[in-house]
Protein backbone atom coordinates (compact mmCIF):
# COMPACT_ATOMS: atom_id res chain seq x y z
CA UNK A 1 0.00 0.00 0.00
CA UNK A 2 1.19 3.62 -0.82
CA UNK A 3 1.59 6.00 2.25
CA UNK A 4 -0.25 8.85 1.31
CA UNK A 5 2.88 11.43 2.07
CA UNK A 6 3.73 9.62 -1.69
CA UNK A 7 1.13 11.56 -2.78
CA UNK A 8 1.67 14.89 -1.59
CA UNK A 9 2.27 16.70 -4.39
CA UNK A 10 -0.96 16.50 -5.40
CA UNK A 11 -2.43 17.28 -2.20
CA UNK A 12 -1.04 19.96 -1.21
CA UNK A 13 -1.77 21.03 -4.19
CA UNK A 14 -5.42 20.63 -4.04
CA UNK A 15 -4.85 22.16 -0.27
CA UNK A 16 -3.85 25.73 -1.70
CA UNK A 17 -6.78 25.83 -4.22
CA UNK A 18 -8.78 24.78 -1.04
CA UNK A 19 -7.73 26.97 1.80
CA UNK A 20 -10.10 29.88 1.16
CA UNK A 21 -12.76 27.23 1.32
CA UNK A 22 -11.78 26.48 4.78
CA UNK A 23 -10.86 29.96 5.78
CA UNK A 24 -14.89 30.97 4.90
CA UNK A 25 -16.32 28.17 5.82
CA UNK A 26 -14.26 28.16 9.40
CA UNK A 27 -15.10 32.14 9.60
CA UNK A 28 -18.79 31.11 9.30
CA UNK A 29 -18.86 28.13 11.54
CA UNK A 30 -17.57 30.54 14.33
CA UNK A 31 -19.63 33.78 13.43
CA UNK A 32 -22.40 31.67 13.96
CA UNK A 33 -21.98 29.79 16.86
CA UNK A 34 -20.95 33.62 18.03
CA UNK A 35 -24.77 34.99 17.17
CA UNK A 36 -26.06 31.90 18.44
CA UNK A 37 -24.66 32.48 21.87
CA UNK A 38 -25.68 36.47 21.48
CA UNK A 39 -28.93 35.24 20.79
CA UNK A 40 -28.73 32.86 23.67
CA UNK A 41 -27.58 35.66 25.93
CA UNK A 42 -30.21 38.43 24.92
CA UNK A 43 -33.13 35.83 25.32
CA UNK A 44 -31.83 35.45 28.90
CA UNK A 45 -31.42 39.10 29.79
CA UNK A 46 -35.40 39.75 27.73
CA UNK A 47 -37.36 39.07 31.88
CA UNK A 48 -34.74 41.06 33.57
CA UNK A 49 -35.04 44.00 31.76
CA UNK A 50 -38.90 43.64 31.54
CA UNK A 51 -38.93 43.20 35.36
CA UNK A 52 -36.60 46.22 35.65
CA UNK A 53 -39.13 48.18 34.17
CA UNK A 54 -41.59 46.76 35.99
CA UNK B 1 -22.00 37.20 10.99
CA UNK B 2 -23.39 40.58 11.11
CA UNK B 3 -22.25 42.81 7.98
CA UNK B 4 -20.04 44.47 10.14
CA UNK B 5 -17.86 41.51 10.55
CA UNK B 6 -17.71 40.74 6.96
CA UNK B 7 -17.17 43.61 6.10
CA UNK B 8 -13.99 43.78 8.14
CA UNK B 9 -12.50 40.46 7.37
CA UNK B 10 -12.19 41.16 3.80
CA UNK B 11 -8.99 43.44 4.04
CA UNK B 12 -7.48 40.51 6.28
CA UNK B 13 -8.89 37.72 4.01
CA UNK B 14 -7.46 40.33 0.99
CA UNK B 15 -3.82 40.55 3.35
CA UNK B 16 -3.38 37.06 2.97
CA UNK B 17 -3.31 36.93 -0.01
CA UNK B 18 -0.73 39.52 -0.82
CA UNK B 19 1.51 37.47 2.31
CA UNK B 20 1.30 33.78 0.93
CA UNK B 21 2.45 33.84 -2.72
CA UNK B 22 6.11 34.41 -2.23
CA UNK B 23 6.36 31.70 0.58
CA UNK B 24 4.32 29.72 -1.69
CA UNK B 25 5.99 29.95 -4.81
CA UNK B 26 9.45 28.64 -3.38
CA UNK B 27 7.87 25.06 -3.28
CA UNK B 28 7.48 25.30 -6.81
CA UNK B 29 3.80 24.60 -7.58
CA UNK B 30 3.84 24.71 -11.55
CA UNK B 31 2.05 27.40 -13.34
CA UNK B 32 1.43 28.41 -16.98
CA UNK B 33 4.03 30.22 -18.06
CA UNK B 34 4.26 34.51 -17.62
CA UNK B 35 1.57 34.10 -15.10
CA UNK B 36 2.10 37.23 -12.67
CA UNK B 37 1.05 35.51 -9.99
CA UNK B 38 0.81 31.69 -9.17
CA UNK B 39 -2.64 29.56 -10.42
CA UNK B 40 -3.40 28.96 -6.80
CA UNK B 41 -3.62 32.49 -6.21
CA UNK B 42 -6.42 32.58 -9.07
CA UNK B 43 -8.67 30.86 -6.60
CA UNK B 44 -7.96 32.81 -3.73
CA UNK B 45 -9.03 36.02 -6.06
CA UNK B 46 -12.02 34.55 -6.45
CA UNK B 47 -13.16 33.57 -3.61
CA UNK B 48 -12.85 37.08 -2.34
CA UNK B 49 -14.54 38.44 -5.18
CA UNK B 50 -17.17 36.19 -4.32
CA UNK B 51 -16.74 37.57 -0.79
CA UNK B 52 -16.94 40.80 -1.71
CA UNK B 53 -19.70 40.30 -3.78
CA UNK B 54 -22.01 39.03 -1.12
CA UNK B 55 -21.13 41.37 1.28
CA UNK B 56 -22.47 44.43 -1.60
CA UNK B 57 -25.18 42.09 -2.21
CA UNK B 58 -26.43 42.18 1.67
CA UNK B 59 -25.34 45.96 1.30
CA UNK B 60 -26.85 47.19 -1.99
CA UNK B 61 -29.51 44.50 -2.82
CA UNK B 62 -32.62 44.92 -0.14
CA UNK B 63 -35.63 43.95 -2.06
CA UNK B 64 -35.90 41.29 -4.76
CA UNK B 65 -35.28 42.46 -8.41
CA UNK B 66 -35.13 39.09 -10.40
CA UNK B 67 -38.04 37.83 -9.10
CA UNK B 68 -40.17 40.67 -10.60
CA UNK B 69 -38.25 41.43 -13.36
CA UNK B 70 -40.98 41.95 -16.77
CA UNK B 71 -40.64 40.95 -20.47
CA UNK B 72 -41.26 43.18 -23.16
CA UNK B 73 -42.37 41.75 -26.35
CA UNK B 74 -39.75 43.21 -29.35
CA UNK B 75 -40.75 41.02 -32.38
CA UNK B 76 -43.33 39.28 -33.96
CA UNK B 77 -42.27 35.46 -35.02
CA UNK B 78 -44.02 34.03 -38.37
CA UNK B 79 -44.44 30.53 -38.88
CA UNK B 80 -42.36 30.43 -41.45
CA UNK B 81 -39.41 30.76 -39.52
CA UNK B 82 -40.13 28.18 -37.34
CA UNK B 83 -40.64 25.46 -39.83
CA UNK B 84 -37.67 26.45 -41.34
CA UNK B 85 -35.63 26.22 -37.87
CA UNK B 86 -37.25 22.80 -37.41
CA UNK B 87 -36.29 21.49 -41.36
CA UNK B 88 -32.57 22.46 -40.69
CA UNK B 89 -32.24 20.82 -37.68
CA UNK B 90 -33.77 18.00 -39.44
CA UNK B 91 -31.40 18.06 -42.40
CA UNK B 92 -28.67 18.83 -39.81
CA UNK B 93 -29.29 15.55 -37.57
CA UNK B 94 -29.27 13.69 -41.37
CA UNK B 95 -26.68 14.81 -42.94
CA UNK B 96 -24.59 14.14 -39.37
CA UNK B 97 -25.83 10.82 -38.92
CA UNK B 98 -25.33 10.26 -42.52
CA UNK B 99 -21.62 11.52 -42.34
CA UNK B 100 -20.66 9.03 -39.64
CA UNK B 101 -21.99 5.95 -40.98
CA UNK B 102 -21.39 6.14 -44.43
CA UNK B 103 -18.10 8.59 -44.41
CA UNK B 104 -14.93 7.78 -42.98
CA UNK B 105 -14.18 6.60 -39.51
CA UNK B 106 -11.11 8.68 -38.88
CA UNK B 107 -12.25 10.74 -36.07
CA UNK B 108 -10.81 14.15 -36.93
CA UNK B 109 -11.93 13.38 -41.05
CA UNK B 110 -15.54 12.85 -40.01
CA UNK B 111 -18.42 15.42 -39.44
CA UNK B 112 -20.07 13.47 -36.93
CA UNK B 113 -17.46 13.44 -33.69
CA UNK B 114 -16.90 17.40 -34.16
CA UNK B 115 -20.51 18.59 -34.75
CA UNK B 116 -21.53 16.35 -31.70
CA UNK B 117 -19.19 16.64 -29.29
CA UNK B 118 -18.39 20.35 -30.36
CA UNK B 119 -20.85 22.04 -31.96
CA UNK B 120 -23.68 20.62 -30.18
CA UNK B 121 -22.85 20.30 -26.78
CA UNK B 122 -20.74 23.33 -26.17
CA UNK B 123 -21.47 25.58 -28.72
CA UNK B 124 -25.38 25.40 -28.31
CA UNK B 125 -25.08 25.85 -25.03
CA UNK B 126 -23.30 29.18 -25.84
CA UNK B 127 -25.70 30.11 -28.26
CA UNK B 128 -28.49 29.45 -25.96
CA UNK B 129 -26.98 31.90 -23.51
CA UNK B 130 -26.52 34.43 -25.25
CA UNK B 131 -30.05 34.12 -27.55
CA UNK B 132 -32.09 32.29 -25.57
CA UNK B 133 -33.42 28.50 -26.41
CA UNK B 134 -32.84 28.57 -29.84
CA UNK B 135 -32.42 24.31 -29.73
CA UNK B 136 -36.18 24.41 -29.25
CA UNK B 137 -36.12 25.44 -32.81
CA UNK B 138 -33.70 23.64 -33.96
CA UNK B 139 -34.42 20.23 -32.19
CA UNK B 140 -34.55 17.55 -34.64
CA UNK B 141 -36.63 15.51 -32.84
CA UNK B 142 -39.19 17.95 -31.82
CA UNK B 143 -39.58 19.02 -35.19
CA UNK B 144 -40.02 15.22 -36.33
CA UNK B 145 -42.97 15.10 -33.65
CA UNK B 146 -44.37 18.04 -34.25
CA UNK B 147 -44.25 17.51 -38.10
CA UNK B 148 -45.48 13.91 -37.59
CA UNK B 149 -48.37 15.41 -35.54
CA UNK B 150 -49.24 17.75 -38.34
CA UNK B 151 -49.56 15.03 -40.87
CA UNK B 152 -51.59 12.58 -38.92
CA UNK B 153 -53.83 15.26 -38.11
CA UNK B 154 -54.50 16.00 -41.81
CA UNK B 155 -54.72 12.21 -42.80
CA UNK B 156 -57.01 11.31 -39.94
CA UNK B 157 -59.40 14.33 -40.73
CA UNK B 158 -59.86 15.04 -37.03
CA UNK B 159 -57.58 15.86 -33.83
CA UNK B 160 -55.32 13.26 -32.59
CA UNK B 161 -55.86 10.96 -29.23
CA UNK B 162 -55.02 13.11 -26.27
CA UNK B 163 -51.75 11.44 -24.73
CA UNK B 164 -50.91 10.01 -21.94
CA UNK B 165 -50.90 12.11 -18.96
CA UNK B 166 -47.36 12.41 -17.98
CA UNK B 167 -46.80 10.66 -14.33
CA UNK B 168 -45.60 13.61 -11.84
CA UNK B 169 -42.91 11.87 -10.11
CA UNK B 170 -40.87 11.44 -12.86
CA UNK B 171 -40.31 15.09 -13.44
CA UNK B 172 -36.97 15.83 -15.45
CA UNK B 173 -35.46 12.31 -14.28
CA UNK B 174 -35.23 11.60 -17.18
CA UNK B 175 -33.41 13.94 -18.68
CA UNK B 176 -31.14 13.89 -16.16
CA UNK B 177 -30.31 10.49 -17.25
CA UNK B 178 -30.23 11.63 -20.28
CA UNK B 179 -28.00 14.23 -19.73
CA UNK B 180 -25.73 11.87 -17.45
CA UNK B 181 -25.82 9.24 -20.34
CA UNK B 182 -24.40 11.44 -23.14
CA UNK B 183 -21.54 12.36 -20.38
CA UNK B 184 -21.07 8.91 -20.31
CA UNK B 185 -20.23 8.43 -24.18
CA UNK B 186 -18.17 11.69 -23.92
CA UNK B 187 -16.42 10.76 -20.92
CA UNK B 188 -16.23 6.90 -20.45
CA UNK B 189 -17.14 5.02 -23.34
CA UNK B 190 -14.18 3.97 -25.44
CA UNK B 191 -16.33 3.54 -28.55
CA UNK B 192 -16.77 7.38 -28.58
CA UNK B 193 -14.09 8.46 -31.38
CA UNK B 194 -15.82 5.84 -34.05
CA UNK B 195 -18.12 8.01 -36.02
CA UNK B 196 -20.58 4.91 -37.16
CA UNK B 197 -20.76 4.39 -33.55
CA UNK B 198 -22.08 8.22 -32.57
CA UNK B 199 -24.41 8.05 -35.54
CA UNK B 200 -25.85 4.72 -34.30
CA UNK B 201 -26.48 6.06 -30.66
CA UNK B 202 -27.90 9.58 -31.99
CA UNK B 203 -30.50 7.48 -34.22
CA UNK B 204 -31.11 5.30 -31.03
CA UNK B 205 -31.63 8.61 -29.09
CA UNK B 206 -33.96 10.34 -31.78
CA UNK B 207 -35.81 6.82 -31.84
CA UNK B 208 -36.73 7.14 -28.11
CA UNK B 209 -37.37 10.82 -28.07
CA UNK B 210 -39.95 10.40 -30.69
CA UNK B 211 -41.83 7.26 -28.78
CA UNK B 212 -41.53 8.70 -25.96
CA UNK B 213 -43.47 12.11 -27.67
CA UNK B 214 -46.07 9.56 -29.37
CA UNK B 215 -46.91 8.60 -25.75
CA UNK B 216 -46.93 11.56 -23.59
CA UNK B 217 -47.45 14.44 -26.38
CA UNK B 218 -44.35 16.60 -27.90
CA UNK B 219 -44.41 19.26 -25.67
CA UNK B 220 -44.56 17.47 -22.71
CA UNK B 221 -42.17 15.31 -23.38
CA UNK B 222 -39.86 17.69 -24.65
CA UNK B 223 -40.17 19.47 -21.70
CA UNK B 224 -39.32 16.68 -19.10
CA UNK B 225 -37.71 13.67 -20.55
CA UNK B 226 -35.26 15.39 -23.53
CA UNK B 227 -31.91 15.63 -21.71
CA UNK B 228 -30.38 18.10 -24.21
CA UNK B 229 -33.94 19.96 -24.68
CA UNK B 230 -34.25 20.27 -20.92
CA UNK B 231 -30.43 21.46 -20.39
CA UNK B 232 -30.13 23.53 -22.94
CA UNK B 233 -33.32 25.47 -22.45
CA UNK B 234 -32.04 25.68 -18.64
CA UNK B 235 -28.89 27.63 -19.70
CA UNK B 236 -31.57 29.84 -21.98
CA UNK B 237 -33.29 30.36 -19.24
CA UNK B 238 -30.29 33.10 -18.41
CA UNK B 239 -30.81 34.52 -21.61
CA UNK B 240 -32.30 38.12 -21.96
CA UNK B 241 -34.34 37.20 -24.83
CA UNK B 242 -37.24 34.54 -24.64
CA UNK B 243 -39.09 32.84 -27.76
CA UNK B 244 -42.20 31.99 -27.10
CA UNK B 245 -45.50 32.04 -28.57
CA UNK B 246 -44.15 33.27 -31.36
CA UNK B 247 -43.12 36.12 -29.93
CA UNK B 248 -39.25 37.35 -29.05
CA UNK B 249 -39.31 38.81 -25.45
CA UNK B 250 -36.43 40.76 -23.64
CA UNK B 251 -35.73 40.85 -19.87
CA UNK B 252 -32.95 41.64 -17.81
CA UNK B 253 -30.13 38.37 -17.92
CA UNK B 254 -30.35 35.95 -15.01
CA UNK B 255 -34.10 36.64 -14.41
CA UNK B 256 -35.65 34.37 -16.64
CA UNK B 257 -33.71 31.46 -14.20
CA UNK B 258 -36.44 32.41 -11.74
CA UNK B 259 -38.63 30.68 -13.69
CA UNK B 260 -37.39 27.50 -13.56
CA UNK B 261 -39.36 24.81 -12.64
CA UNK B 262 -39.74 23.02 -9.34
CA UNK B 263 -40.09 20.05 -10.38
CA UNK B 264 -39.14 16.26 -9.92
CA UNK B 265 -35.36 15.50 -10.98
CA UNK B 266 -35.32 19.47 -11.31
CA UNK B 267 -31.88 19.93 -8.88
CA UNK B 268 -30.94 16.68 -10.72
CA UNK B 269 -30.45 18.18 -14.25
CA UNK B 270 -28.33 21.05 -12.84
CA UNK B 271 -26.50 18.92 -10.37
CA UNK B 272 -25.53 16.36 -13.27
CA UNK B 273 -24.63 19.09 -15.87
CA UNK B 274 -22.11 20.72 -12.90
CA UNK B 275 -20.58 16.82 -12.34
CA UNK B 276 -20.50 15.67 -15.55
CA UNK B 277 -18.15 18.29 -16.56
CA UNK B 278 -16.38 18.52 -13.09
CA UNK B 279 -15.46 14.66 -14.07
CA UNK B 280 -14.03 15.63 -17.47
CA UNK B 281 -11.76 18.09 -15.27
CA UNK B 282 -10.77 15.48 -12.27
CA UNK B 283 -10.28 13.27 -15.07
CA UNK B 284 -7.40 14.46 -17.24
CA UNK B 285 -5.70 15.34 -13.49
CA UNK B 286 -2.61 12.96 -12.68
CA UNK B 287 -5.01 11.92 -9.34
CA UNK B 288 -7.13 10.00 -11.78
CA UNK B 289 -4.56 9.36 -14.61
CA UNK B 290 -1.20 9.06 -12.65
CA UNK B 291 0.57 5.57 -12.89
CA UNK B 292 -0.81 4.60 -9.48
CA UNK B 293 -3.84 6.85 -9.63
CA UNK B 294 -7.60 6.13 -9.38
CA UNK B 295 -8.36 4.89 -13.02
CA UNK B 296 -5.76 2.35 -12.54
CA UNK B 297 -6.54 1.40 -9.18
CA UNK B 298 -10.34 0.85 -10.04
CA UNK B 299 -9.85 -0.49 -13.43
CA UNK B 300 -7.69 -3.07 -11.59
CA UNK B 301 -10.00 -3.90 -8.83
CA UNK B 302 -12.61 -4.44 -11.51
CA UNK B 303 -10.41 -6.55 -13.98
CA UNK B 304 -9.97 -8.91 -10.98
CA UNK B 305 -14.16 -9.67 -11.76
CA UNK B 306 -12.94 -11.01 -15.17
CA UNK B 307 -14.78 -8.29 -16.94
CA UNK B 308 -11.91 -8.11 -18.97
CA UNK B 309 -9.92 -4.87 -19.58
CA UNK B 310 -11.95 -2.86 -21.90
CA UNK B 311 -14.71 -3.07 -19.58
CA UNK B 312 -12.81 -2.82 -16.45
CA UNK B 313 -11.81 0.82 -17.89
CA UNK B 314 -14.75 1.52 -18.74
CA UNK B 315 -16.53 0.24 -15.19
CA UNK B 316 -14.07 2.31 -13.79
CA UNK B 317 -14.88 5.31 -15.49
CA UNK B 318 -18.56 4.70 -14.49
CA UNK B 319 -17.38 4.45 -11.10
CA UNK B 320 -16.00 7.98 -11.33
CA UNK B 321 -18.23 9.82 -13.03
CA UNK B 322 -21.16 8.64 -10.54
CA UNK B 323 -19.13 9.61 -7.74
CA UNK B 324 -18.65 12.69 -9.01
CA UNK B 325 -21.78 13.86 -9.60
CA UNK B 326 -23.30 12.47 -6.10
CA UNK B 327 -20.15 14.66 -5.01
CA UNK B 328 -21.50 17.61 -6.37
CA UNK B 329 -25.32 16.89 -5.11
CA UNK B 330 -23.84 16.30 -1.91
CA UNK B 331 -22.44 20.25 -1.83
CA UNK B 332 -25.11 21.34 -3.14
CA UNK B 333 -27.19 19.51 -0.08
CA UNK B 334 -25.12 20.36 2.51
CA UNK B 335 -25.67 24.43 1.94
CA UNK B 336 -29.49 23.69 1.82
CA UNK B 337 -29.30 22.01 5.14
CA UNK B 338 -27.26 24.72 6.25
CA UNK B 339 -29.71 27.43 4.64
CA UNK B 340 -32.54 24.65 6.28
CA UNK B 341 -30.52 25.52 10.07
CA UNK B 342 -31.31 29.09 9.70
CA UNK B 343 -35.23 28.57 10.56
CA UNK B 344 -38.09 31.43 9.28
CA UNK B 345 -39.80 29.59 6.67
CA UNK B 346 -41.54 26.39 6.70
CA UNK B 347 -40.07 24.37 3.88
CA UNK B 348 -38.40 20.83 4.07
CA UNK B 349 -34.96 21.02 3.07
CA UNK B 350 -35.84 18.85 0.09
CA UNK B 351 -38.31 21.49 -1.11
CA UNK B 352 -35.87 24.58 -0.43
CA UNK B 353 -33.17 22.56 -2.63
CA UNK B 354 -35.70 22.64 -5.42
CA UNK B 355 -36.15 26.19 -4.63
CA UNK B 356 -32.80 27.09 -5.00
CA UNK B 357 -31.75 24.63 -8.02
CA UNK B 358 -32.25 27.75 -10.50
CA UNK B 359 -29.20 29.29 -8.59
CA UNK B 360 -26.71 25.98 -10.14
CA UNK B 361 -27.54 27.50 -13.72
CA UNK B 362 -24.90 29.88 -14.19
CA UNK B 363 -22.40 28.03 -12.69
CA UNK B 364 -23.30 24.68 -15.04
CA UNK B 365 -22.70 27.27 -17.81
CA UNK B 366 -19.59 28.50 -16.22
CA UNK B 367 -18.08 25.00 -15.78
CA UNK B 368 -18.89 24.45 -19.35
CA UNK B 369 -17.11 27.36 -20.67
CA UNK B 370 -14.06 27.14 -18.61
CA UNK B 371 -13.47 23.00 -19.70
CA UNK B 372 -14.92 23.68 -23.16
CA UNK B 373 -14.08 27.13 -24.48
CA UNK B 374 -10.61 26.19 -25.91
CA UNK B 375 -12.18 22.91 -27.49
CA UNK B 376 -14.88 25.49 -29.33
CA UNK B 377 -12.56 27.82 -30.04
CA UNK B 378 -10.13 25.68 -31.74
CA UNK B 379 -11.97 22.37 -32.71
CA UNK B 380 -15.15 24.60 -33.53
CA UNK B 381 -12.81 25.71 -36.67
CA UNK B 382 -12.92 22.22 -37.89
CA UNK B 383 -16.43 22.79 -38.73
CA UNK B 384 -15.56 25.07 -41.94
CA UNK B 385 -13.74 22.45 -43.92
CA UNK B 386 -16.05 19.47 -42.69
CA UNK B 387 -19.30 21.23 -43.62
CA UNK B 388 -17.69 20.83 -47.07
CA UNK B 389 -15.89 17.33 -46.25
CA UNK B 390 -18.70 15.69 -44.39
CA UNK B 391 -17.71 12.19 -44.99
CA UNK B 392 -14.28 12.66 -44.89
CA UNK B 393 -13.61 11.69 -48.18
CA UNK B 394 -11.80 14.50 -50.40
CA UNK B 395 -15.11 16.61 -51.74
CA UNK B 396 -15.26 20.04 -51.06
CA UNK B 397 -18.98 21.28 -51.50
CA UNK B 398 -19.06 24.71 -50.25
CA UNK B 399 -15.09 25.42 -50.73
CA UNK B 400 -13.60 25.44 -47.34
CA UNK B 401 -12.07 22.01 -47.47
CA UNK B 402 -8.46 23.15 -47.28
CA UNK B 403 -9.50 25.78 -44.38
CA UNK B 404 -7.29 24.77 -41.64
CA UNK B 405 -7.80 25.80 -37.39
CA UNK B 406 -5.56 28.93 -36.34
CA UNK B 407 -4.38 28.01 -33.24
CA UNK B 408 -2.90 31.42 -32.49
CA UNK B 409 -5.84 32.70 -31.81
CA UNK B 410 -5.18 32.80 -28.14
CA UNK B 411 -2.69 31.76 -26.10
CA UNK B 412 -2.44 29.45 -23.10
CA UNK B 413 -2.44 32.52 -20.86
CA UNK B 414 -5.65 34.00 -22.55
CA UNK B 415 -7.14 30.29 -22.00
CA UNK B 416 -6.55 30.77 -18.18
CA UNK B 417 -7.94 34.05 -18.10
CA UNK B 418 -11.13 33.29 -19.64
CA UNK B 419 -11.35 30.44 -17.64
CA UNK B 420 -10.84 32.17 -14.54
CA UNK B 421 -13.34 34.93 -15.78
CA UNK B 422 -16.66 32.42 -16.47
CA UNK B 423 -16.29 30.42 -12.94
CA UNK B 424 -16.19 34.12 -11.26
CA UNK B 425 -18.65 35.57 -13.27
CA UNK B 426 -20.84 32.48 -13.21
CA UNK B 427 -20.69 32.16 -9.42
CA UNK B 428 -21.17 35.31 -9.10
CA UNK B 429 -24.46 35.03 -10.69
CA UNK B 430 -25.32 32.22 -8.77
CA UNK B 431 -25.03 34.33 -5.27
CA UNK B 432 -27.48 36.74 -6.60
CA UNK B 433 -29.73 34.33 -7.77
CA UNK B 434 -29.82 32.91 -4.47
CA UNK B 435 -29.34 35.96 -2.93
CA UNK B 436 -32.99 37.37 -4.87
CA UNK B 437 -34.98 34.38 -3.91
CA UNK B 438 -33.70 34.62 0.03
CA UNK B 439 -35.33 37.88 0.21
CA UNK B 440 -38.51 36.35 -1.33
CA UNK B 441 -38.19 33.43 1.23
CA UNK B 442 -37.11 35.38 4.17
CA UNK B 443 -38.36 38.70 3.56
CA UNK B 444 -36.47 40.56 5.83
CA UNK B 445 -32.77 41.41 4.23
CA UNK B 446 -30.98 40.87 7.53
CA UNK B 447 -32.55 36.96 7.76
CA UNK B 448 -31.98 36.31 4.00
CA UNK B 449 -28.02 36.93 3.92
CA UNK B 450 -27.46 35.04 6.68
CA UNK B 451 -29.75 31.88 5.27
CA UNK B 452 -26.75 32.63 2.31
CA UNK B 453 -23.75 32.03 4.17
CA UNK B 454 -24.51 28.73 3.17
CA UNK B 455 -24.64 28.85 -0.09
CA UNK B 456 -21.70 31.54 -0.51
CA UNK B 457 -19.67 28.77 0.58
CA UNK B 458 -21.16 25.93 -1.74
CA UNK B 459 -20.10 28.60 -3.95
CA UNK B 460 -16.85 29.23 -2.96
CA UNK B 461 -16.27 25.47 -3.29
CA UNK B 462 -17.37 24.97 -6.43
CA UNK B 463 -15.31 27.92 -8.16
CA UNK B 464 -11.88 27.15 -6.14
CA UNK B 465 -13.01 23.30 -7.42
CA UNK B 466 -12.93 24.06 -10.11
CA UNK B 467 -10.14 26.04 -10.73
CA UNK B 468 -8.19 23.28 -8.90
CA UNK B 469 -9.53 20.90 -12.09
CA UNK B 470 -8.22 23.07 -14.73
CA UNK B 471 -5.08 23.65 -13.03
CA UNK B 472 -4.67 19.87 -12.25
CA UNK B 473 -5.90 19.28 -16.19
CA UNK B 474 -3.29 21.33 -17.65
CA UNK B 475 -0.36 19.67 -15.87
Amino acid sequence: MTLPLAHAGHWYHAALYMAPVILIGGALWWSGRRDARERAEGAAAAPTDRADQD
Amino acid sequence: MSRRRLLAAAPGAAALCLIAPASASAHGISQRADLPIPEWLFAWGAALVLLASFVALSVLWRRPVLERARERVVLRVPLVLEVLAGAIGIAAFAAVVYSGLAGNQTTTANLAPTAIFVLFWVGVPCASVLLGDVFAAFSPWRATGRLAGWVATRVAGADLPTPLTYPARLGRWPAALGVLSFAWIELVYTGRTDPSHLAVLALVYAGVMLAGMSFYGVETWTRNADGFGVAFGLLALLAPLRWTDRELRVRPPLAGATAMPQVAGAVAVVVTMIGTTTFDGFSQGSIWTGTDGLLQRLTDALDGFGLGREAAIQGAGTVGLLAVVLIVAGLYRLGVAGMHSVGGVDLSSDELARRFAHTLIPIAFAYLVAHYFSLLLFQGQAIVYLISDPLGQGSDIFGTSSSTIDYSLIGANGIWYVQVAALVTGHVGGLILAHDRALVLWGDSRTATRSQYWMLLVMVTFTCLGLWLLSAASQ
